[in-house]
C-alpha cells in the first residue's frame, strides 16, 4: 500500500498507526480494500451528467436538513451545471432516473426540492416554512396538524426545540401577530396550571378539550410514567 | 442438560446456616420469574404468615429468556409477603441490573431464601459454592457502601444486591439495590432486614443454554432493527426529525443532533439521530437526564446505563461535584420517579447551585442519591406524595410532638436547601420518632392518622392511591381509561402494567394506534386522550392482554417497560409491530415449538395462581367488593366535568361495575364475585389450588 492509499483510509490516524494496521490484515482483505479504493477513485473521476449533479447537490442539501430551493438551484446551479440545464432537469424531473427519490413541496414563495430517502414529506413541509421565514405559518401549521392527527395541542417549548429553534419572545410577537391575521383565526392558545403555554386550532379542537390536553403535556404527565 | 432454565434451585436456610439445591423442572410451566415466585409461595408459606415472621421466605427468580442475550432480558423477580398493603399479600417485585444474568451464569433458576439468621450475614454464591457469611461489618452501612465492601472481600466479579438502614429497620417501604441504582421495591428491603439479611453476593461463570443462538441472533436483530424503539417502546422521537413521519415531545426517544452526553469521558458525546434500522446507534436513542431532569442536566450527563442485555439504557448516569461537597453520593444513576419526585417536598422552593434555575435538578439528584444510600423505597411517588401532602396541609404539627417537629431542619427547609428533605429520608430510615411512620405505606399511614385526616388522603388526587388496600396508581385510568383502570385489581400493590400504556404513549397518531390495536381487540378498544367511551368488550380484551403480557414478561423475563413489541418505529411496516417475538425466543431457546397462544396460556396460569391466593389470603370469594373496590379520586375528580366527557379521565363508577363484570368474564372468573371458578383453575392445571379453595368454601 503506498502512502496516498493509507491516506485515504483515515486522516485521524498518524502513518504508524496506518502501516501497523495494513501489517496486520492478510493478502486477501489487502486485495479487497485496493479494489475497493480503485473503485473510489473511478468514481471519483467519472464524468457525471447534468441531472445527476444537480441530484446528487438535492441530496447533500436533504442531508443538512434543508431543502434545495427552485431559485437557488436555477440561479446558482450547483458546479458543472448551467442555470438553463438546471432548469430543464426540474421542468421534468420524472425522466431523469437521478430524480426517483427527489420530491418537491410548493412554498408561499418558491417551490423546494428534497431526497425523499432522507427526509419525509412531512418534514420537508415544516422545512419549506421555515426557510420561507414564516413564523406565523409555522406555529399555525405544526398547530393545525397536531391537534388533527394526534390530538394534541403544541407545547410552546416545542416551538423552541429542533427543528423550529424560536425564541420566547418571537414565538409570543407571533401569536400576536395572529390575532391579527384573518387566516389565523383558529390559533390560540391554553395555559396549564403551572404557567406552560400550549397552542391550538380551534378548527380541530375544542378550548375546554385543548386545556385538558395541555395540562396533561405540561402538569399531570409527572403522574402518568 | 436443559436449554433456557439452569434446571437448578438454591435453597438457603438462613436459621439452620444452610443450602441445597433442587430440580427446578416441576416450575417449568409457570415459566420462571413471578410464576416460580408464586408458585413456590403458594406451596411454602402459609396462609396468614406475616411479612417479618420466620416462615416468611424471599424468592429471587429469573426465567428461561434470562441471559438468552434477548434485548431487555435482564430481570429478576423477587416474591415475598407485601409489608405496607393491608393483608400483608403476596406482592411480586421486579429489578433489573445485573442479578439476573449473573443468577443463570451460576447456574440457578432461583433463589429460595428461608429462616432467619442468629446475627446479620450474607449469602455468597460462586457458581456451585454457596456460603452464608458474617454482614457485623456491613450492618448500618448504605446500599452501595455495603456493594463494595463486599466487593473489595470477594472480588469485583460479584454483582451485590444489599439492603440500606431502611430494610434493617424494618421500614414498610424498602428496597434492595443492586449495581449502585437498581432497586427492587415493595418491602423487600424490610425482609431481608428480617431475616438479618444485609445482601446477597452472586458469581456465576457459566452459561446459558439454548436450542437455536442462530435464530436468537436473528431475532435480536430483527427485535432491534424492526421493531424495538426507545424506552416505553416510544417509537417516534421527541422533536421533528427529517426521518420522522411523527414526534411527540413526551417521546423518550431524545436523542437528536446537538442533544449531548456533556459530561461524558473526553468531552462531550452527541447523540445524534439513531433512525429505525440503525442498531448499532441504539444506545443514543434514549437521553433519560434530559428528559427525567430537564435541560439543566445536559451539562452534567456522563452517559446513559442500564440493565445487563439492554440497549435501551434508560438510566441516566450523571455527576455533581458540588454536591460531593455537602456529603451527597455525587456520580449517582436511575431513571423515572425516582429522579423527579423527590423534589416536590419542597414546594417549588429550590436553592440554585451553579446556574440560575438548577435547584430543583439538584435537589432531585441530592434525594435520589440518599434514598438510593438508605434503601428507601419512594413506591411510584407515594412515599414523597405522603411528606409532601403532610406539608402542604400541616399535619405535622399535628402528629408530631413540639421537639420532634422543632427540631426538623426548618432553616434548610427555607433555604430551598435538600439537606431537609434528606434529614426527613433519614429519620424514615431509621425509624426515628413518630415521623418515621410516614414510610409505613398510604393505608398504614391513613389506618394511624385515620381521625386527623377524615378519609381525605386516601381519597386524594394529590396521593394518586388507588386502591383502599393500600396500592398506588401505576399506571390507571389516564392509559385509555377503563383498560388502564382494569389492570389495577390484578396485583397486591401497584400494578406497573406498562403494555398498555407504552401503547397509549408510543408517540403515534391516534388513527394509526386504534387501527392496529383494533385488528386484535376489536373495535372500540382505545379512546382518545381525554376522551372515553364507555367500557365494551375489546376494552376487557385489551386489559386482559396487558396483564398476560406483563405476568409473561416478569416470568420469562423481559422488561416490561419497554414490551411487548405492539408497535414498530418504521414506516414500512406501517408502525406495527410484532407480539408474536416472545414466542418465537421461546422455541429458539428451549427447542419445543411455542405459540403465542401456548406462552400465553402458561403466562395467564401464573395469573389465576395469584388471583387464587388473593381469595386465600383476604379468607374470601367476593373479590369485587373486598378486593378490587377503587378509592373515591378516579370518580370525583374534576368537579367541572362529568364522565366521558371531552376533556377528562373522570371515571363512572356504574361503568367500573360493568368493566369489572366484562374483564371476570375475560379472565374466566365468576361475573359477579369476581373469583376464579374450578372450571378455570382446572383449565390451568390448578386442580390443587380449586380443592383447596374448595376445602375454604371459597370458590363461588
Amino acid at each position: 500500500m503506498d502512502d496516498e492509499e493509507l491516506e485515504m483510509l483515515d486522516d485521524d490516524l498518524d502513518d504508524a498507526e496506518l502501516q501497523a494496521i495494513a501489517d496486520s490484515l492478510d493478502e486477501e482483505t489487502l486485495r479487497a480494500m485496493e479494489e475497493a479504493l480503485q473503485e473510489v477513485e473511478a468514481e471519483n473521476n467519472r464524468v457525471k451528467s447534468d441531472d445527476e449533479l444537480l441530484a446528487s447537490y438535492i441530496k447533500e442539501v436533504t442531508l443538512a436538513e434543508e431543502l434545495a430551493a427552485f431559485k437557488d438551484l436555477t440561479q446558482t446551479p450547483p458546479e458543472g451545471v448551467t442555470p438553463e440545464r438546471a432548469a430543464e432537469i426540474l421542468a421534468k424531473p420524472e425522466e431523469s432516473p437521478f430524480f426517483e427519490s427527489i420530491r418537491s413541496v410548493k412554498g408561499k414563495k418558491d417551490v423546494y426540492y428534497y431526497d425523499s430517502d432522507n427526509m419525509t414529506e412531512h418534514f420537508a413541509k415544516i422545512q419549506s416554512i421555515m426557510q420561507e421565514k414564516d413564523i406565523l405559518e409555522s406555529i399555525a401549521s405544526a398547530a393545525r396538524h397536531d391537534c388533527k392527527i394526534y390530538p394534541r395541542p403544541v407545547k410552546m417549548t416545542a416551538m423552541m426545540d429542533s427543528p423550529y429553534f424560536f425564541t420566547k419572545g418571537e414565538i409570543f410577537a407571533a401569536l400576536e401577530g395572529m390575532k391579527q391575521t384573518e387566516e389565523y383565526q383558529d390559533i390560540d392558545t391554553v395555559t396549564a396550571s403551572n404557567g406552560k403555554i400550549c397552542i391550538y386550532s380551534s378548527k380541530y379542537m375544542s378550548k375546554k378539550y385543548a386545556q385538558a390536553l395541555c395540562e396533561e403535556m405540561e402538569v399531570e404527565w409527572i403522574n402518568h410514567l | 442438560m436443559t436449554n433456557g432454565w439452569s434446571g437448578k434451585i438454591l435453597r438457603v436456610n438462613l436459621t439452620a446456616g444452610t443450602s441445597s439445591v433442587e430440580d427446578s423442572s416441576k416450575y417449568f410451566e409457570y415459566i420462571g420469574g413471578t410464576g416460580f415466585g408464586d408458585r413456590i409461595m403458594y406451596e411454602e408459606v402459609p396462609v396468614g404468615t406475616k411479612p417479618f415472621d420466620e416462615a416468611n421466605k424471599i424468592i429471587a427468580a429469573v426465567g428461561p429468556n434470562t441471559g438468552s442475550s434477548a434485548p431487555c432480558s435482564g430481570r429478576t423477580t423477587f416474591t415475598s409477603l407485601s409489608t405496607f398493603t393491608k393483608g400483608n399479600m403476596v406482592v411480586n417485585s421486579h429489578m433489573g441490573g445485573e442479578l439476573a444474568v449473573m443468577l443463570k451464569y451460576a447456574g440457578y433458576d432461583a433463589v429460595i431464601v428461608e429462616g432467619k439468621a442468629a446475627a446479620p450475614v450474607y449469602i455468597k454464591i460462586k457458581d456451585d459454592e454457596v456460603s452464608i457469611e458474617s454482614a457485623e461489618d456491613l450492618w448500618g452501612k448504605s446500599t452501595r457502601e455495603a456493594a463494595v465492601m463486599i466487593q473489595k472481600k470477594d472480588g469485583r466479579g460479584f454483582t451485590v444486591v444489599a439492603c440500606g438502614p431502611a430494610g434493617e429497620n424494618l421500614v414498610n417501604l424498602s428496597c434492595i439495590i443492586n449495581a449502585a441504582n437498581h432497586s427492587a421495591g415493595a418491602g423487600i428491603g424490610a425482609i431481608f432486614g428480617s431475616k438479618n439479611l444485609k445482601a446477597i453476593a452472586v458469581y456465576g461463570t457459566g452459561a446459558v443454554h439454548v436450542a437455536d443462538p442462530k435464530e436468537i441472533m436473528k431475532l435480536n436483530n430483527y427485535v432491534m432493527s424492526d421493531l424495538m424503539g426507545s424506552n416505553n417502546n416510544h417509537v417516534v422521537p421527541a422533536t421533528e426529525r427529517p426521518w420522522a413521519e411523527y414526534y411527540d415531545p413526551d417521546s423518550r426517544w431524545t436523542g437528536r443532533p446537538g442533544l449531548t452526553w456533556g459530561a461524558a469521558e473526553g468531552g462531550p458525546v452527541d447523540t445524534g439521530d439513531s433512525e429505525p434500522g440503525e442498531i448499532n446507534k441504539f444506545g443514543y436513542r434514549c437521553q433519560k437526564a434530559f428528559k427525567d431532569f430537564g435541560p439543566e442536566s445536559e451539562k452534567y450527563t456522563v452517559k446513559m446505563t442500564g440493565c445487563t442485555s439492554c440497549p435501551i439504557r434508560c438510566s441516566a448516569t450523571v455527576y455533581l461535584p458540588e454536591l460531593e461537597k455537602e456529603g451527597y453520593v455525587a456520580a449517582v444513576s436511575n431513571t423515572c420517579m425516582p429522579n423527579f419526585m423527590w423534589a416536590k417536598i419542597m414546594n417549588g422552593n429550590h436553592k440554585d447551585y451553579v446556574d440560575e434555575g438548577d435547584g430543583r435538578f439538584y435537589c432531585n439528584v441530592a434525594a435520589l442519591s440518599t434514598a438510593d444510600d438508605l434503601g428507601l423505597w419512594d413506591n411510584y411517588g407515594e412515599l414523597p406524595n405522603t411528606v409532601n401532602y403532610f406539608l402542604k396541609h400541616d399535619l405535622l404539627k399535628e402528629i408530631l410532638p413540639k421537639e420532634e417537629y422543632d427540631s426538623l431542619l426548618w432553616d434548610k427547609y427555607e433555604a430551598g436547601d435538600p439537606a431537609f428533605i434528606k434529614d426527613i429520608m433519614t429519620r424514615i430510615a431509621t425509624k426515628q420518632g413518630e415521623l418515621s411512620h410516614l414510610g409505613d405505606g398510604a393505608y398504614y399511614v391513613n389506618e394511624r392518622y385515620k381521625d386527623l385526616l377524615g378519609g381525605k388522603y386516601l381519597n386524594s388526587v394529590e396521593m394518586l392511591v388507588w386502591s383502599p388496600l393500600g396500592w398506588s396508581k401505576h399506571h390507571g385510568n389516564e392509559c385509555d381509561a377503563q383498560v388502564g383502570a382494569l389492570t389495577n385489581i390484578f396485583f397486591n400493590r401497584d400494578c406497573m402494567c406498562h403494555t398498555i400504556v407504552n401503547a397509549w404513549g408510543s408517540g403515534l397518531p391516534y388513527e394509526i394506534k386504534k387501527s392496529i390495536l383494533e385488528e386484535r381487540f376489536g373495535e372500540g378498544c382505545l379512546d382518545k386522550p381525554k376522551n372515553y367511551t364507555p367500557m365494551n368488550e375489546a376494552k376487557a380484551k385489551f386489559a386482559k392482554f396487558g396483564v398476560v403480557r406483563q405476568t409473561l414478561h416478569d416470568s420469562f423475563t423481559l422488561c416490561n417497560w419497554v414490551w411487548p413489541m405492539t408497535f414498530s418505529p418504521r414506516k414500512d411496516r406501517n408502525y406495527k409491530g410484532d407480539l408474536s417475538v416472545e414466542a418465537q425466543y421461546m422455541t429458539a431457546i428451549t427447542g419445543e415449538e411455542w405459540t403465542e397462544e401456548k406462552l400465553d396460556f402458561a403466562a395467564e396460569r401464573v395469573l389465576q395462581l395469584q388471583r387464587a391466593m388473593s381469595v386465600l389470603w383476604m379468607g374470601t370469594n367476593d373479590m369485587r367488593h373486598e378486593h378490587d373496590a377503587v378509592n373515591d379520586w378516579p370518580f370525583d375528580m374534576e368537579p367541572d366535568f362529568k364522565a366521558f366527557e371531552e376533556g377528562t379521565i373522570k371515571m363512572d363508577r356504574d361503568d367500573m361495575q360493568l368493566a369489572y363484570t366484562m374483564l371476570y368474564k375475560e379472565m374466566g372468573w365468576d361475573e359477579k364475585l369476581g373469583c376464579p371458578t374450578r372450571e378455570t383453575l382446572e383449565k390451568f392445571g390448578l386442580n390443587d389450588v380449586a380443592d383447596k379453595l374448595a376445602s375454604l368454601n371459597l370458590l363461588p
